[in-house]
C-alpha cells in the first residue's frame, strides 16, 4: 500500500515543483489583475498571512530544487574531480616510476631538470597539482627501500616542499600541522627536528599525538621524553613507547629503572615496562645494592 | 514583516510561535553541533592508524555478548561474522536465552561445541544457567556458548557478563552485522582516554534491509525497495547522525542503542548489569551508569562514534514496526519515571539540568503535546482565538523545517560516510523525507500514543516478538 503511494506521489517530483511555482505565478497574476482580492477589497497579496504562505511555498520549492541541484553537483563534481585527480595521479605515478628506475646522475634531481624533464610549469606552480604529487611521493616513499627511497626524498627536497613545511607548522589549522610533522618524520627533515618537541604541548590533541610519536622515533633515548611530557600518558601513548623499545635489540634495551622520577603515573608505566622486559630482577638487585 | 505580524498577533498565536522557535531552534542547534563533530571526527580518522592499533598490547580485553532468542535463521551467519571481527584480544559469548527453535543445536553442530564447566566470575542475579559450551575446534577457541532458561534480553546479557572476564563488554544484537573494524573503532576513545574514564561507547546503527551481505560481511548498502524501511533509515540518520554526537560531546547521552554498545566492566558490575525487567533496558543502563558515576563524583564520559559500525534489519511491516515503537515509548516512559530523581538537580550536572528535561519533553511528551496541540489548534480556531491563516502558515513552516532537517541528515550522511553511494539512493531518501510527515509520522504518533495508553492504563510490560527473515545474502 505504502509503496503504491510512494510511486504515485514521489515519481512526478518535478511536476509538483512546477505546479507550486505555477500556482504562485497564477495567484500573483490574478491578484495583479484584480480578479481576486482580500476581505477589505485590497490586493490579496497585501495580506500578511498570504505573504507568509507564499514565502513558505517559495522557500520549500527552492529548497527542493536546491537539494536536487546539490545532489547533481555533488555527484558530478566528485566524479569529475576524481577523474581529473586520477589522470594526474597516473601521470605522476608514471613519472615517479621513471625516476626511480633511471640510472642518471644526481643532477636529475635539480629543480630545473625536473621541470624540463617531467613537470610542466603548471604542474610545478599549481597548488592542487603539487598536493597530488606530494601525496604520490609520500605513497611511493612508503613502499620503497634503500637507494630508491633516497631518490624520492631528494625529489621531495628539490621540488621545494621542504619550504612549505615551516608554513604548515605555523598554520592555525591542526591538519596542516599534523601533515608537516608527518613530512618531517617521513623525509627525515633534520632542519626541523628540534621543532617537533614543541608540539608535545600543542593545544590540539591530534597534533600532540603525532608529535609524541615522532619524538619517540627520533630520540635515541625515548624514555627520557617522559620528563618532558606534562600530562598523564594514555594507553595509546604507552603503546608507542613500548613499541619503540620493543624494536630495539635486547642488548640495547637500557635498565629502565633509571627513568624513575617524582611522577607516580610515569613510575607506574616504567614498572609495567620493566615487567614486560623482565627487568624486575635487575631493579631489585640495584635497590639491594643501594641499601 | 514577520516581526510586525508577531507584534500584532494575540497571546495564543505568540505562544505557538515561541514554542515553534524553541523546538526547532534546539533541533537545529543540536544538528549543527553534530555536523561539526562528525566533520572533525572524519578528519581525525585520516591520521589514526587502526592497523597499528590492532598490534597494541595495550588494547583492553573485550567480551562480545550476543543474546540469542529464536535467532535460528540468522545465528550461524552472525556468529561467523562476529568471529571474524578485527580484534585479537576478545571473546565471543553467545547466550541462548531458552530459544524455542533450533538456535542452540545449529550452534553445536556448526562450531563443534561440547559442554565445558565455566564458573561465573561475577554474581549478577539471573535466571539459571543450563549448560556452557566451548568448541573442540581451536579455530573457534574464542567462542563461548551459554544455554540458560528464558528470561528476556537483559537477563541473557547479564549471564554473558557473569561468565566472561574482560575489561570491557560489547553488547550486540545477534541479528546485526558488524563492520570488520567495529571493535577497534569502539575502543579508540578508551585508548585515548586521559582525564576522564571512558565507561561506555556507542556507535551508529544502519539498516541492512536489501543491503548486500556476503559470508557474514557487509558489502554494500542500498536504499530498501520498500517505503517503510527507507523512511526508518531517515529516522536513524536524524537520530544517530544529527543528534547523538552532540549529546555525547557534552557528556549528556542518555541512550546507547541496544544493538551495539561497549561498557566498562567495573561500572557495569557496579550498577548490577542490565535491569532484567526493564522494557527499555538499553536506556535504563545508560541512565544507571550516569547516576552511579555522578553519585560517586567520578570523572567519566560516555562516548559516541559517529560512523556506521553495525547493520541491522529494521521492521518491514506495519504491525511489527508499531509493536517496536510502542515498546520504545513504554521504555522511554519507564526510564523517565525510574530516574525522575535526577531531573533538574544540579548535582547531576548536564544530565539533570539539560538531557533529562530535553528527553522528557522532546522524546517522551512530544507525541502527547502534538496530539493535544492538534485539537487545541482546532479549538482555538473555532473560538476565534487563532487566525486560520496563521495556523496554516505555521503548519507549512513546521513542515518545511522538518523536511529540511531530514534532508540535512541525508546530505551529511552522503557527504561523510558515503555508504549509499549511488545518486538514485540519495534521491530516494530525499523523496522519502518529503513524504514522511504525511505518510509515516501520523502512524508513529499513533503508536507512541498507544505506548502511553499501554503503559499507564493497561500496565503492559511485554516485549513482543520480531520475526527474523535473514539477510539478503549472496554466496559469491
Amino acid at each position: 500500500m505504502l509503496n503504491k503511494i510512494n510511486i504515485k506521489l514521489g515519481t512526478p517530483f518535478w511536476f509538483v515543483v512546477l505546479l507550486s511555482i505555477a500556482s504562485i505565478a497564477i495567484a500573483f497574476y490574478l491578484d495583479y489583475q484584480g480578479i481576486i482580492s482580500n476581505d477589505q477589497g485590497g490586493r490579496f497579496v497585501e495580506d500578511v498571512s498570504v505573504q507568509s504562505l507564499i514565502i513558505g511555498i517559495g522557500f520549500f520549492t527552492s529548497l527542493l530544487i536546491l537539494v536536487k541541484i546539490f545532489g547533481f553537483i555533488s555527484i558530478t563534481t566528485k566524479n569529475t574531480l576524481s577523474r581529473k585527480e586520477i589522470k594526474k595521479q597516473l601521470k605522476y605515478q608514471d613519472y615517479l616510476v621513471d625516476l626511480i628506475t633511471s640510472h642518471e646522475v644526481e643532477d636529475i634531481f635539480s629543480t630545473k631538470r625536473v621541470m624540463n624533464n617531467f613537470l610542466s610549469k603548471e604542474d610545478f606552480y599549481d597548488k592542487n597539482n603539487r598536493k597530488i604529487l606530494l601525496n604520490e611521493i609520500k605513497a611511493i616513499h612508503k613502499v620503497l627501500e634503500g637507494n630508491k627511497k633516497e631518490k624520492i626524498r631528494k625529489l621531495y627536497l628539490s621540488l621545494g616542499y621542504i619550504e612549505d613545511v615551516k608554513d604548515k607548522l605555523l598554520s592555525v589549522n591542526w591538519e596542516s600541522r599534523v601533515e608537516a610533522l608527518l613530512e618531517i618524520n617521513t623525509f627525515n627533515l633534520e632542519l626541523y627536528h628540534h621543532m617537533v618537541e614543541k608540539f608535545l604541548r600543542d593545544k590540539n590533541d591530534n597534533v600532540r599525538k603525532v608529535a609524541l610519536e615522532i619524538c619517540i622515533q627520533l630520540s635515541e633515548e625515548p624514555l627520557s621524553l617522559l620528563s618532558k611530557i606534562p600530562y598523564e600518558l594514555n594507553r595509546w601513548e604507552k603503546h608507542l613507547f613500548a613499541k619503540t623499545i620493543s624494536s630495539l635489540p635486547i642488548s640495547l634495551i637500557p635498565d629502565l629503572s633509571v627513568y624513575f622520577s617524582h611522577r607516580q603515573d610515569h613510575n607506574q608505566f616504567i614498572d609495567e615496562l620493566r615487567s614486560q622486559f623482565n627487568q624486575i630482577d635487575k631493579t631489585t638487585k640495584s635497590k639491594l645494592h643501594a641499601i | 514583516m514577520l516581526f510586525d505580524f508577531f507584534l500584532e498577533s494575540n497571546l495564543i498565536e505568540k505562544g505557538f510561535f515561541i514554542f515553534f522557535i524553541i523546538v526547532y531552534g534546539s533541533y537545529y542547534s543540536i544538528s549543527l553541533c553534530s555536523f561539526f563533530i562528525i566533520r572533525n571526527y572524519v578528519k581525525r580518522q585520516k591520521y589514526f592508524d587502526h592497523e597499528e592499533m590492532h598490534k597494541s598490547r595495550y588494547l583492553p580485553k573485550i567480551a562480545l555478548i550476543g543474546p540469542a532468542y529464536n535467532e535460528g535463521p540468522v545465528v550461524l551467519e552472525s556468529v561467523r561474522s562476529l568471529l571474524s571481527v578485527q580484534y585479537f584480544n576478545m571473546e565471543l559469548v553467545v547466550v541462548n536465552d531458552g530459544s524455542k527453535d533450533d538456535t542452540l543445536q545449529k550452534l553445536i553442530d556448526e562450531f563443534e561445541l561440547e559442554p565445558a564447566d565455566i564458573k561465573p566470575y561475577s554474581n549478577i542475579e539471573t535466571m539459571p544457567v543450563v549448560n556452557t559450551y566451548k568448541s573442540k575446534n581451536p579455530a573457534f577457541s574464542k567462542l563461548l556458548v551459554v544455554d540458560k532458561v528464558n528470561g528476556r534480553k537483559a537477563d541473557a546479557i547479564n549471564v554473558g557478563i557473569n561468565h566472561s572476564l574482560a575489561d570491557y563488554y560489547a553488547v550486540i544484537d545477534l541479528d546485526c552485522i558488524l563492520e570488520p573494524d567495529t571493535l577497534l573503532r569502539l575502543v579508540e576513545p578508551v585508548l585515548k582516554e586521559r582525564d576522564k574514564k571512558v565507561v561506555a561507547v556507542g556507535g551508529v546503527i544502519g539498516a541492512a534491509n536489501d543491503a548486500l551481505i556476503r559470508s557474514g560481511k557487509f558489502v554494500k548498502a542500498k536504499s530498501p525497495k520498500d517505503f517503510l524501511p527507507r523512511i526508518q533509515i531517515i529516522e536513524y540518520f536524524r537520530s544517530f547522525i544529527l543528534s547523538r554526537p552532540a549529546w555525547s560531546q557534552m557528556n549528556g547521552l542518555l541512550l546507547i542503542s541496544g544493538a551495539l554498545g561497549l561498557f566498562e566492566r567495573e561500572v557495569l558490575i557496579g550498577v548490577n548489569g542490565f535491569t532484567h525487567n526493564s522494557i527499555g533496558e538499553d536506556m535504563n543502563l545508560v541512565m544507571k551508569i550516569h547516576e552511579y558515576c555522578l553519585d560517586r563524583k567520578m570523572d567519566y564520559c560516555i562516548d559516541f562514534i559517529p560512523t556506521p559500525l553495525c547493520w541491522t534489519e529494521v521492521p518491514d511491516n506495519l504491525p511489527m514496526l508499531g509493536n517496536q515503537r510502542n515498546r520504545w515509548m513504554r521504555g522511554t516512559i519507564e526510564c523517565m519515571l525510574t530516574f525522575k530523581n535526577m531531573a533538574l538537580r544540579p548535582k547531576y550536572g548536564i544530565i539533570g539540568m539539560i538531557s533529562y528535561p530535553y528527553w522528557f519533553f522532546a522524546e517522551m511528551m512530544a507525541p502527547l503535546l502534538e496530539f493535544i496541540g492538534f485539537f487545541a489548534v482546532i479549538f482555538f480556531i473555532y473560538t476565534d482565538l487563532l487566525n486560520v491563516r496563521f495556523a496554516i502558515a505555521l503548519a507549512i513552516l513546521v513542515y518545511i523545517m522538518s523536511v529540511l532537517l531530514s534532508c540535512f541528515s541525508v546530505v551529511v550522511y552522503h557527504l561523510y560516510f558515503n555508504k549509499y553511494n549511488s545518486f538514485k539512493d540519495f534521491w530516494l531518501f530525499i523523496k522519502a523525507a518529503w513524504l514522511e510527515p504525511f505518510i509515516y509520522h501520523p502512524r508513529v504518533l499513533k503508536w507512541s500514543l498507544k505506548g502511553f495508553y499501554d503503559f499507564f492504563i493497561k500496565k503492559s510490560v511485554g516485549w513482543g516478538e520480531m520475526k527474523r527473515t535473514g539477510f539478503n545474502t549472496s554466496k559469491s
